[in-house]
């Protein structure tokens, strides 16, 4: 299902911890731990854009919606959060300095409302409409966020974490987050939760325990519905436009690995082989 | 960063994966020591730990130790402590948490005159407990704890006059174990052969202190060795393979002796090493640097990174304190291998993307499409045919399946509006029943075609037409009549209305004696002039052939009456309701009670014998006949399609989406029956535009993008989801981009645009930004914005004026913010246009210009150029917005009062789609604004072209003749041309 068809030379000195697409998959931007974000054209195969943010390790970025034009934030280990817009160039558009590592961000679906997950388990929203101030700062999580995401309809805010604990976060009519559910059935920290792209009550988590866990969001509870063991730490889980597939990666003493599957019926996911 | 205090001089981690937050601090003091428990909470603020188990020892606890072992007897592990007074005492955590009485598991005496000074267990076999006091020292404890067998390294002694201060088992291979000396001496021994194998001696460093001592977690020739010596505070990591000096070594930050070494057992590139100089320092030994560097105001005694709370670390002072803190974001920029994501994999379309740790390439991997059944195929060779009757024609040629070629079939029919066509369809052939007739009767019954349309233009034809019956035949025809009555009477034995009894109560007189009986009552009246009497005695006596001609004789009304009498007197099933309903021109009344088994007799029947313009309101209520007495969906939807009645046809397919084959079929479908249904419906495009949803969701699962778009088309304009769908489809990076975007035409970008604003970032303040004073809501928060959030797009609407670009896209009404509530406060829905060509009128054009036109009635007129790829901060100059068309978004109100009535608009529930309601509000809401009014015109305008197809269809057919009729009786007058800027136009009666 799955065949190599092209390599991109990253261009990174170091290593890459995240590559995401635009909302189109004409442009893939990549960070790592040497400063950089490298965007590439994916059809025409080269390099498009380089922006020096930091000189240390970005680990994550992240597009806002086309209605916004090209505009990328990212976070570094040094605890900057920027955000960068494209114009003939790109420029800086606004930045936050954090105390501490900020590990993962995400733009709300469709707005420019960005959830900032930090190493001392803060989510921290930057609101453009508040000149990028911080919204709400708040402590979700007892160590470590290793990753967010929001739902489609930006209602809910999973944030994932090395205390063990998933955490869904509802936005209800006060603007203010409020604790909806605590999920703790990982035996060990929790590096990446995903909602799935069509239903905005599937979330998927998976950590060094590694299991892929599969919830649903009920309105008065959450419900585990699938399970897989995978035996290895898993990092990072990625669905495609649909959510008919799942990637999971992971490492098992050094060795990385991927492993594809599909989504069969009533949310359930199945290993697929692939090259 | 200090996270947590509490006392000991010394600490060591749980390994526990579910209690990870917990630490064994000892406290020494005169009295003896304590070890205590301490569990904490990072998300809590407080700086203080909780106490959760206490353990007493006699005497003072020199070094400490915890592992995991037997987990059945001991839950949470061993913790050993070794003492000043040379032995070991074993302790069970779970029962000194639980705070038991007796925790103590086991005490190892008799080891050492002196105190204990390190102590580990093998991680491997954790039984397995390495002791350092005058020599080393290993206990193993599986077989009797309580009696452990305790048994030395090997010989020769390397540490021989000198104490232990270090020993730690190699963390690869699990015989092997390492110690150090007092005296500066590193041994490496053998226990698989129980002999020294190794050993070094630094010669800068020989003095009477502590030597601390690990193994690297990952290389397992490496090892670890940091010096309390203040000439030379070192940490050196020496590899067995060179054994002629140390590999690396750093020097020069402690500024005294290192007293504690601690490598992380998350990131094994990092180590931690404690001084008596107070400095905590982290060192990236791979990259042979200082990550972090931190001076703390005490001594260090020990310190330990936690097993599994990545990140944290214990220290202890010389003066009792322990401390739990986090490893500071260092200068270097090296990031802890636990935050950094070695791996990870994105998607987009048809491709994934992802990396791999050590690798500077990124791999892109390309999914297949998948098809099955050839579904997408069919499908989007369906699409590509640019006519109606090309798309049915083809469907019945390809189609393998009985139920859907059936249905096509009937499509086929209601295209061509043939009424042989339709009886065909129904499975009668006119050729083949009018030649069976003239077999029997020996005439010709058959009809030249132009005769019978002409027939049934006529609008008053004679009741009855008599000229093709004999009277013996209609004599002959109503004795069996009468007979199969009687039959049939005798069969039932229902209760009977007693006017009608009469004529029910005697047999068919065979006299032919006219003298006698009945037929001699009936010659008397006749006689008399009695005809009335004669017409009742001769139907009572079952003489209905001479009933009826004596009946023509007199008048009209008489002949009626009998008829009447006649038909509603008999028992016989076909003839009371349907002959009768055929002789009285009340098809609706056959459609009424017809047996459903035969439907289809009944459909071609009201087909010939309608003239009122019926046909489609009787099988539209066959169709509900089939739905309320048997559930029947495939019968009912071939009445329904017959009907040409859309709402009633998806109603049916709405659930015609258990696989993806049926679905196909059930899109194929609908795309022709909405270009034949007569009625708009706002039912038939939600129902509609969900199945289309389904579909696409689908195609682009299995990466068969083109089949998306194609479905995707044929979305109702106020679907939002399917129009970023499709914008997605047609702009997006995959195989099939080229072919959608060669086939159709540029989608409006379906969002609202918006400019990022900038923060505070000072080299860039100048930019011209929004007003600050712009909240703008997002899409979960409630609308209290609603207000000024509409003001702002209006604003935008106003600068941007003369933007012609930007203009149509910024005034989308389908941006996030309404998409949202769209689904509770519909704005007034823009009637599904009519954008079929009628076939039979039109040349068919070419394929690609066909769908270009209705790509274009769907979606207003492209861009000439991407808008939303371009600066937006360049100055607006632009050409006049766009023309109007069915999504036209709200013109810009020049006057807040507008402004206002447009926030109502927002909040009323959704207008009345039929014109005529619509009319009756006209005059009330005078006051509304423009565009209000111009969708009300909009609207007329397509009921205005809907009329012109209706006039080209039924100009053409003559079958449909009514339905102009009845359209037109609905019909209204067209509006003036509408007008963005004029007054409103004046209230219409």
């Amino acid at each position: 299902m799955l065949t190599e068809s092209m390599q991109i030379n990253s261009g990174h000195q170091s290593m890459i911890h995240d590559i995401k697409y635009d909302y189109y998959g004409d442009k893939l931007a990549s960070c790592g731990s040497d400063g950089y974000i490298n965007v590439y054209d994916v059809s025409k195969k080269q390099q498009v854009g380089q922006i020096k943010i930091r000189d240390s390790p970005l680990f994550s970025l992240c597009w806002s919606h086309p209605r916004f034009g090209n505009v990328l934030a990212t976070s570094s280990y040094d605890g900057e959060i920027s955000i960068y817009k494209e114009q003939k160039e790109w420029i800086k558009v606004a930045s936050f300095q954090n105390e501490v590592s900020v590990n993962c961000v995400q733009f709300m679906p469709r707005e420019l409302l960005l959830a900032c997950g930090t190493s001392d388990g803060f989510v921290i929203l930057l609101d453009n409409n508040k000149n990028w101030d911080v919204d709400h700062k708040w402590q979700a999580h007892e160590s470590t966020i290793h990753g967010l995401c929001w739902n489609q309809d930006g209602s809910l805010l999973a944030t994932c974490s090395a205390d063990k604990l998933i955490k869904v976060w509802e936005f209800t009519n006060n603007n203010k987050p409020q604790l909806k559910y605590t999920i703790q059935s990982h035996l060990d920290v929790v590096k990446d939760v995903q909602f799935h792209p069509l239903e905005n009550n599937i979330l998927v988590s998976g950590g060094d325990d590694g299991r892929l866990r599969t919830h649903r969001i009920d309105d008065d509870n959450i419900v585990e519905i699938q399970v897989i063991d995978f035996h290895i730490s898993i990092w990072r889980i990625a669905f495609n436009m649909l959510g008919n597939l799942l990637t999971i990666n992971g490492e098992n003493n050094g060795q990385s690995q991927i492993q594809t599957l599909k989504q069969e019926n009533n949310f359930q996911y199945s290993k697929i082989d692939c090259d | 960063m200090l996270l947590k205090t509490t006392q000991g001089n010394m600490s060591v981690w749980s390994n526990l994966k579910s209690q990870s937050n917990l630490l064994v601090s000892a406290v020494n003091d005169q009295l003896g020591a304590q070890l205590q428990f301490n569990s904490f909470n990072l998300g809590q603020k407080n700086t203080s730990t909780s106490i959760i188990g206490t353990i007493s020892c006699k005497d003072a606890v020199t070094c400490l130790a915890w592992e995991n072992f037997a987990q059945e007897t001991y839950p949470m592990g061993l913790v050993a402590a070794g003492t000043s007074e040379g032995y070991v005492a074993l302790y069970d955590a779970n029962s000194a948490i639980n705070q038991e009485e007796e925790s103590c598991v086991s005490i190892i005496d008799q080891l050492y005159e002196g105190p204990v000074n390190a102590i580990e267990f093998n991680e491997f076999k954790p039984n397995l407990i390495a002791l350092g006091g005058q020599d080393v020292l290993i206990a193993d404890i599986i077989k009797d704890i309580q009696n452990p067998q305790v048994f030395g390294p090997g010989n020769p002694n390397l540490h021989e006059d000198s104490s232990i201060t270090a020993v730690s088992w190699n963390k690869k291979i699990l015989h092997i174990l390492a110690s150090a000396s007092q005296n500066g001496l590193t041994g490496v021994w053998d226990l698989r052969n129980n002999k020294p194998i190794f050993s070094f001696q630094d010669s800068s460093a020989i003095s009477n202190k502590k030597v601390s001592l690990l193994w690297n977690p990952e290389i397992p020739t490496q090892i670890a060795v940091a010096y309390d010596d203040e000439r030379a505070p070192e940490l050196q990591i020496w590899d067995l393979r060179n054994p002629q000096g140390p590999s690396i070594v750093f020097s020069q930050i402690h500024k005294s002796g290192i007293n504690s070494l601690s490598w992380c057992p998350n990131d094994h590139s990092l180590l931690l090493t404690g001084g008596r100089d107070g400095q905590v320092v982290c060192w990236n030994y791979k990259t042979q640097s200082v990550v972090s560097q931190e001076q703390l105001n005490f001594e260090i005694a020990d310190l330990k990174w936690s097993k599994r709370v990545t990140s944290v670390y214990s220290i202890s002072s010389v003066d009792g304190q322990t401390s739990i803190r986090s490893l500071p974001c260092g200068k270097e920029g090296y990031a802890p291998k636990w935050l950094k994501p070695p791996v990870g994999s994105v998607y987009a379309f048809d491709q994934m993307a992802a990396f791999k740790e050590n690798n500077s390439a990124i791999q892109v991997y390309s999914i297949n499409q998948s098809d099955p059944d050839n579904i997408f195929e069919n499908f989007n060779a369906f699409c590509s045919i640019d006519a109606d009757q090309n798309r049915i024609q083809f469907e019945i040629d390809k189609q393998h399946n009985q139920q859907y070629t059936q249905y096509w079939k009937l499509l086929n029919s209601v295209q061509k509006e043939d009424k042989k066509e339709y009886l065909a369809t129904l499975g009668f052939s006119v050729k083949e029943i009018t030649q069976q007739t003239e077999n029997y009767t020996g005439k010709r019954h058959s009809k030249k075609d132009d005769q019978n349309k002409k027939k049934n233009q006529a609008p008053q034809r004679p009741a009855i037409d008599f000229a093709t019956i004999t009277d013996q035949d209609a004599d002959s025809f109503f004795n069996d009549l009468t007979n199969q009555s009687i039959n049939k009477q005798q069969q039932t034995n229902s209760s009977r209305n007693q006017d009608v009894e009469i004529f029910q109560s005697e047999q068919v007189s065979k006299n032919t004696n006219w003298n006698v009986g009945v037929e001699k009552i009936i010659k008397d009246n006749l006689i008399v002039g009695n005809y009335e009497g004669a017409i009742d005695c001769a139907l009572k006596c079952g003489r209905s052939a001479e009933a009826l001609l004596l009946a023509y004789s007199q008048s009209k009304e008489i002949f009626e009456q009998t008829m009447n009498t006649f038909l509603t007197t008999q028992t016989d099933y076909f003839l009371k309701n349907v002959l009768k309903h055929i002789v009285l021109k009340h098809p609706d009344e056959i459609a009424k009670n017809y047996e459903l088994n035969t439907w289809k007799e009944c459909a071609a029947m009201v087909l010939n014998s309608d003239n009122t313009g019926q046909f489609h309101k009787i099988m539209e209520q066959l169709g509900d006949r089939f739905i309320a007495e048997r559930k029947d969906e495939f019968n009912a939807l071939q009445c329904y399609i017959l009907a040409m009645n859309g709402e009633k046809c998806i109603k049916i397919l709405i659930n015609h989406n258990k696989s993806l084959k049926e679905l196909s079929e059930a899109i194929k479908l609908l795309i022709v029956i909405e270009a034949y249904s007569l009625q708009e419906s706002e039912l038939f495009a939600r129902y509609f535009d969900s199945l289309i949803l389904q579909f696409a969701n689908y195609a682009i699962q299995h990466n068969q993008y083109l089949s998306a778009a194609y479905s995707l088309n044929f979305s109702s304009p106020d679907c939002q989801r399917a129009l970023e769908l499709l914008d997605l489809l047609y702009r997006g990076n995959h195989k099939e981009r080229n072919i959608i975007q060669k086939i159709m035409d540029k989608p409006t970008f379906p969002f609202k645009y918006e400019q990022i604003k900038m923060g505070i970032v000072k080299q860039l303040s100048a930019q011209p930004v929004h007003a600050p004073n712009q909240p703008v809501s997002r899409p979960t928060r409630p609308a209290v914005n609603q207000h000024q959030d509409d003001h702002n797009v209006r604003q935008q609407i106003q600068q941007n004026q003369n933007q012609n670009t930007n203009s149509a896209a910024i005034n989308n009404p389908f941006g996030p913010n309404v998409a949202k509530t769209a689904d509770e406060q519909v704005p007034p829905p823009s009637k599904r246009p009519v954008q079929k060509p009628n076939p039979p009128v039109k040349p068919a054009p070419p394929p690609n210009q066909t769908k270009k036109q209705e790509a274009q009635n769907l979606q207003g007129p492209p861009f000439p150029n991407e808008p939303f790829r371009q600066e937006q901060q360049q100055p607006l100059v632009q050409p006049p917005p766009p023309p109007k068309h069915h999504m036209a978004p709200p013109p810009p109100p020049p006057q807040q009062q507008q402004f206002q009535s447009n926030q109502q608009q927002q909040f009323q529930p959704p207008l009345p789609q039929q014109p005529f309601q619509q009319q009756q509000h006209q005059p009330q809401i005078t006051q509304q604004q423009q565009w209000q009014q111009e969708q009300q015109q909009q609207q007329q305008q397509q009921q205005q072209n809907q009329q012109q197809l209706f006039n080209q269809r039924t100009q053409q057919n003559p079958v449909l003749d009514n339905k102009q009729q009845i359209q037109q009786s609905k019909a209204v007058p067209p509006p003036p041309a509408p007008q963005r800027r004029g007054p409103p136009p004046p209230p219409k009666k």
